[in-house]
C-alpha cells in the first residue's frame, strides 16, 4: 500500500539559509503526526512546502500516490489536502456561512457559476450548515467572521478546511494564542476529527502535542532530527539538547550589579492582539546593569512582553511600566527609543543592501553621535570585525543576529531587549554570544533578553524569570541558574 | 426581497418610458447615465467585487466603442456590431488581463493604467484604423435606429439587461468567490479556488461589459474620438463607483446618475465645474465612506436596529 503523504529529499533556500535541507517523511494515513522544533527549525517552511504555498528548490512530495510538487496550492486543496494557518486566516466580512460556503463550491467544483443564485442552491445550504454545526457555530452562521471571538474563528477555520472534504488535514498551531477554555474547546474538536481523517500538526504548546499526536516528528536547522513515539521523543537526549540548549557553554564571570532603583519596572502589565489575550498580569523589575533572562517557550508571550516594553504593542489600560521611574506604557515606539530602549527582534530585520559597517551607520544618521565606535564593536563581536563590506544579505545567520544587536547598541541604549538572541546559533555562536553580552554588561547597559535555551541564559543572566502562557511562572535568582536547575528544566523541557 | 424586485422592475419600465414623456436632451442625458453606469458597474465587478482597482476600463471602452464603429462604417447592422464590438473589447481584455492577474494591489492598478494608456497611444497613432487625433466620423445606425426614441429603446434594453445579469453574478457562486479573493486571497486559494484563473474571469466579464458601454456610445454619438480611450475616461467610472459606493451593487449606479447630474447642474453656473465638483467629491468621500448608497443603507441598518 503506498503512503498517504510521501516527501522525498525535501529542500529549500532563501538566499544563503537553508530553511528546509533535505527532509524525507511518509505518513501512512491516520492518526495525528505532530511537527515540532524549537524556532527557526523549518517548520512553518515545512508546511507552505506541503501545501504548495512555496515552491521547492529539490524534492519530491507525493499525495496518495500521486505527484503534488508543482501543483498549484488550489489544486492541492482539490486533491484532498487542506490547511489552516498559525493567524487565523478567515474572510473577515464574509459571514461564517458564507465562509463555509467559498470551499464548499469549492469542492463541488461550482466556483465558476455566474448564473445560479446562491440563496436557491439548497445543497450547498445543506452542506454548510452541517460543517457549522459539527464544529459548534451552527448558531452564528449568520455572523460576520470579524465579529466571532477568537477561539470560535479558529474553529471556523477549521470547518473551512474540512468544507474541501481532506484526506490530509494540516494544522498549523491550531491553539496559538488561546485561553486555556477555548484550547479545550478546539483540542476536543481536533480529537474528534481525527478518526475521520489524517492530521499533520505543527504546534509550539507541548500539553498540546503530547496530548494529541500518537507520533512525533522533530524538526532541527531543517533536518529531521527525530521521529517516533510520543514517549521515545521525550527520552530522547539529542531533543532534549536542542530544547534545553547546548550543555556545554561556560557561565560568564558577572560581578554583582550596583545597588539602586530598578532601571525598568513591569506591573500588571497585560496585552494581545484583537481578541486574544496574551499577556496576563506580568510584574517584574530589571536593575540598573543587570542581564534578566526571560525564559519559556514558544508562543507563550515573550515576545509580547518585549514588544510591549518597547511600544509596538500597545499595552492594555492599567498596565503600568517605567524606565527610571518615568511612565513609558502608553508612549510611542520612537519616544521609548528616544529615552535609550533598543528593541532587537527575532528576526533581525538588517539591511539587507547596506553592508556591515553601513547598517551600524545608519542610527547614527539620526543621533549623531554614539559612545559606541566600529573599533569598540568589533572587539565584542570578534566574527563582524572581518566583514565589515559585506552586504547584510550575504552575511550567515548568527552573523546577521550580532550585527542586529550592535547596530542597537549604536544608539546609545540603557536597555537592550533582545528577542532570542540564541536562536538558531550553533554552539561557536552562542559562546561568542556570551562573551559579547558579559562585555556589552560591563559597558553598563541593562540587557533584558528573551530565549529559550536554559543553557544559554545560565551562561549570560543575572537572574531570570519564566514564562507560561503569558503568566510569569517562576523566578530564578543567579544562585539557581548556576546550581540547582532542575526545576527551570522542567519548566521549559517538552 | 419582493419589494426589491418590484421598485428594481418599475425602475427599469421608468427608464424605458423616458421618451414618452421627455424630449432629445434629456433622453440624451439619461442615456448617458446609463452607459457610465453600465461602464462603473464592470469597473466595480473588479473594484468593489474583487478588490482590484482597474485604471484600464477605458481601454475596453474604447475598444468597443472603435470596434462597433468600424463595423457600423462597413455597413453591418446595429445590433450584430455592438455585440461583436463587446466581444472585441473581451478579446481584448483576456488579453491584457493574462497580464494583469498576475498582481495585485498597486502593481494591477498601474499594470491596468499602463495598458489602458498604450491602447490610448495605438488609437491616437493609427491613423488608417482609427482616424488618429480625428476619430470616426459619420457612424451610421441604419434606417430603423435612425430615431433617437429607438436607439434609446434599444441602448437603454441592452443596459438593463446587463444590469440583470451582472446583478445575478454577483448573488451568484462566483460572486462570492471573487468576494472571497477580495476578503482574503491566500485563504481563497487554499479553499480550493484557482484565484488567478477567477480574477481572469472577472476580468474578461468587466472588459466586455465595459466594452458593450463604449459599443452603445459610438452609435449615440456618431463619432468616436481617441478620448475614450484616455485615462480620463477610465478615472470617470472609478469616481461614479466612489460617490454611489463600491460596496452595495446599485452603488455605481447611483453614483453615475449623481457624477452625471451634477456637473449637467454645475456646468450651468460656471465654467469652472471641475473646481466646483472636485470640492463636491471631496467632501463626500470624507463625509461618505462606503459612498451615497453605502452611507444610506448603514444609516437605515441602525435605525433598524435602534
Amino acid at each position: 500500500m503506498t503512503a498517504l503523504l510521501e516527501v522525498r529529499g525535501l529542500r529549500k533556500s532563501f538566499a544563503e539559509f537553508a530553511a528546509i535541507s533535505g527532509v524525507d517523511l511518509e505518513l501512512p494515513g491516520g492518526g495525528v503526526t505532530a511537527v515540532i522544533g524549537p524556532n527557526g527549525a523549518g517548520k512553518t517552511t515545512f508546511i507552505n512546502l506541503l501545501t504548495g504555498k512555496l515552491s521547492p528548490d529539490a524534492g519530491r512530495i507525493a499525495f496518495a500516490g500521486a505527484d503534488v510538487t508543482h501543483l498549484s496550492a488550489s489544486a492541492r486543496v482539490r486533491a484532498g489536502m487542506a490547511r489552516t494557518f498559525q493567524v487565523t486566516n478567515v474572510f473577515p466580512l464574509l459571514s461564517a456561512e458564507e465562509n463555509v460556503a467559498v470551499p464548499v463550491l469549492a469542492r463541488a467544483k461550482k466556483s465558476l457559476e455566474p448564473r445560479r443564485r446562491l440563496d436557491s442552491m439548497q445543497d450547498v445550504h445543506e452542506s454548510v450548515r452541517k460543517l457549522l454545526a459539527t464544529v459548534g457555530l451552527a448558531d452564528r452562521a449568520a455572523q460576520a467572521a470579524a465579529a466571532l471571538s477568537h477561539g470560535d474563528r479558529r474553529l471556523l477555520e477549521i470547518a473551512l478546511a474540512l468544507a474541501s472534504e481532506p484526506r490530509l488535514l494540516l494544522l498549523d498551531e491550531p491553539t496559538a494564542g488561546m485561553g486555556a477554555g477555548e484550547r479545550d474547546r478546539v483540542l476536543a474538536q481536533i480529537r474528534d476529527l481525527a478518526a475521520r481523517v489524517t492530521i499533520l500538526l505543527v504546534e509550539h504548546d507541548m500539553e498540546v502535542v503530547f496530548g494529541l499526536a500518537g507520533r512525533i516528528v522533530v524538526l532541527h536547522q531543517g533536518k529531521v532530527l527525530a521521529d517516533g513515539a510520543p514517549q521515545a521523543i521525550r527520552d530522547d537526549p539529542r531533543v532534549r539538547e536542542i530544547y534545553l540548549g547546548e550543555a556545554g557553554v561556560a557561565p560568564a564571570a558577572l560581578p554583582a550589579p550596583a545597588a539602586g532603583a530598578p532601571l525598568l519596572e513591569v506591573e500588571h502589565l497585560e496585552a494581545g492582539y484583537g481578541l486574544a489575550h496574551v499577556l496576563h498580569d506580568v510584574s517584574f523589575s530589571v536593575a540598573r546593569g543587570e542581564i534578566l533572562a526571560l525564559l519559556g517557550r514558544n508562543g507563550v508571550g515573550k515576545t509580547t512582553t518585549l514588544r510591549s516594553l518597547a511600544g509596538l504593542t500597545q499595552p492594555w489600560r492599567g498596565s503600568a511600566i517605567r524606565l527610571s521611574g518615568r511612565p513609558i506604557a502608553f508612549e510611542a515606539p520612537e519616544t521609548i527609543a528616544a529615552l535609550g530602549v533598543s528593541y532587537v527582534p527575532d528576526d533581525r530585520r538588517i539591511f539587507p543592501d547596506l553592508t556591515a559597517a553601513e547598517n551600524l551607520r545608519v542610527p547614527v544618521l539620526a543621533l549623531r553621535r554614539t559612545r559606541w565606535a566600529r573599533e569598540k564593536i568589533g572587539a565584542i563581536f570578534p566574527p563582524l570585525a572581518a566583514l565589515w563590506n559585506r552586504k547584510g544579505r550575504h552575511l550567515s545567520g548568527g552573523e546577521q543576529k550580532m550585527l542586529a544587536i550592535a547596530r542597537a547598541l549604536m544608539t546609545d541604549p540603557a536597555l537592550l531587549l533582545l528577542d532570542e538572541p540564541s536562536e538558531g546559533l550553533g554552539p561557536l555562536m552562542v559562546r561568542i554570544l556570551v562573551a559579547a553580552l558579559a562585555q556589552i554588561r560591563s559597558e553598563g547597559v541593562t540587557v533584558l533578553l528573551a530565549d529559550q535555551n536554559l543553557q544559554f541564559a545560565r551562561a549570560v543572566a543575572d537572574r531570570a524569570v519564566v514564562m507560561e502562557r503569558g503568566r510569569l511562572v517562576h523566578a530564578a535568582a543567579r544562585a539557581e541558574l548556576l546550581g540547582d536547575h532542575s526545576k527551570l528544566q522542567r519548566l521549559l523541557a517538552v | 426581497m419582493k419589494m426589491r424586485i418590484l421598485a428594481s422592475a418599475l425602475l427599469g419600465i421608468a427608464v424605458l418610458l423616458v421618451p414618452l414623456f421627455s424630449g432629445p436632451f434629456l433622453q440624451y442625458l439619461v442615456l448617458n447615465m446609463l452607459l457610465l453606469a453600465l461602464l462603473a458597474l464592470s469597473f466595480n465587478l473588479l473594484f468593489g467585487m474583487t478588490g482590484l482597482l482597474s485604471f484600464g476600463q477605458g481601454a475596453f471602452y474604447a475598444g468597443g466603442a472603435y470596434a462597433a464603429a468600424l463595423l457600423l462604417r462597413a455597413g453591418m447592422p446595429l445590433l450584430p456590431s455592438v455585440l461583436l464590438g463587446s466581444l472585441f473589447a473581451a478579446a481584448l481584455a483576456a488579453l491584457i488581463g493574462a497580464f494583469c492577474v498576475r498582481h495585485t494591489r498597486i502593481y494591477f492598478s498601474m499594470l491596468t493604467l499602463a495598458f489602458g494608456m498604450l491602447v490610448y497611444a495605438v488609437v491616437w497613432k493609427w491613423t488608417d484604423v482609427t482616424g488618429g487625433d480625428d476619430g470616426l466620423i459619420g457612424i451610421p445606425r441604419g434606417a430603423f435606429f435612425e430615431s433617437a426614441e429607438r436607439y434609446y429603446l434599444l441602448a437603454a434594453a441592452l443596459v438593463l439587461a446587463s444590469v440583470a445579469v451582472l446583478h445575478r453574478l454577483s448573488n451568484s457562486p462566483l460572486g462570492l468567490a471573487l468576494r472571497a479573493i477580495r476578503e482574503n486571497s491566500e485563504r481563497a486559494e487554499f479553499s480550493g479556488i484557482a484565484v488567478r484563473q477567477t480574477i481572469f474571469i472577472a476580468f474578461v466579464t468587466a472588459g466586455f461589459f465595459a466594452g458593450l458601454s463604449g459599443a452603445l456610445l459610438a452609435p449615440l454619438e456618431q463619432t468616436v474620438s481617441p478620448s475614450t480611450a484616455h485615462w480620463t475616461k477610465s478615472a470617470e467610472p472609478v469616481m461614479a463607483t466612489l460617490i454611489g459606493g463600491p460596496f452595495a451593487f446599485a452603488g455605481p449606479l447611483l453614483g453615475a446618475v449623481v457624477y452625471l447630474g451634477l456637473k449637467e447642474i454645475i456646468v450651468r453656473y460656471t465654467e469652472y465645474w471641475l473646481l466646483v465638483f472636485g470640492l463636491v467629491l471631496l467632501g463626500m468621500v470624507l463625509s461618505f465612506r462606503g459612498g451615497l448608497l453605502g452611507a444610506a443603507l448603514d444609516h437605515w441598518a441602525r435605525r433598524q436596529r435602534a
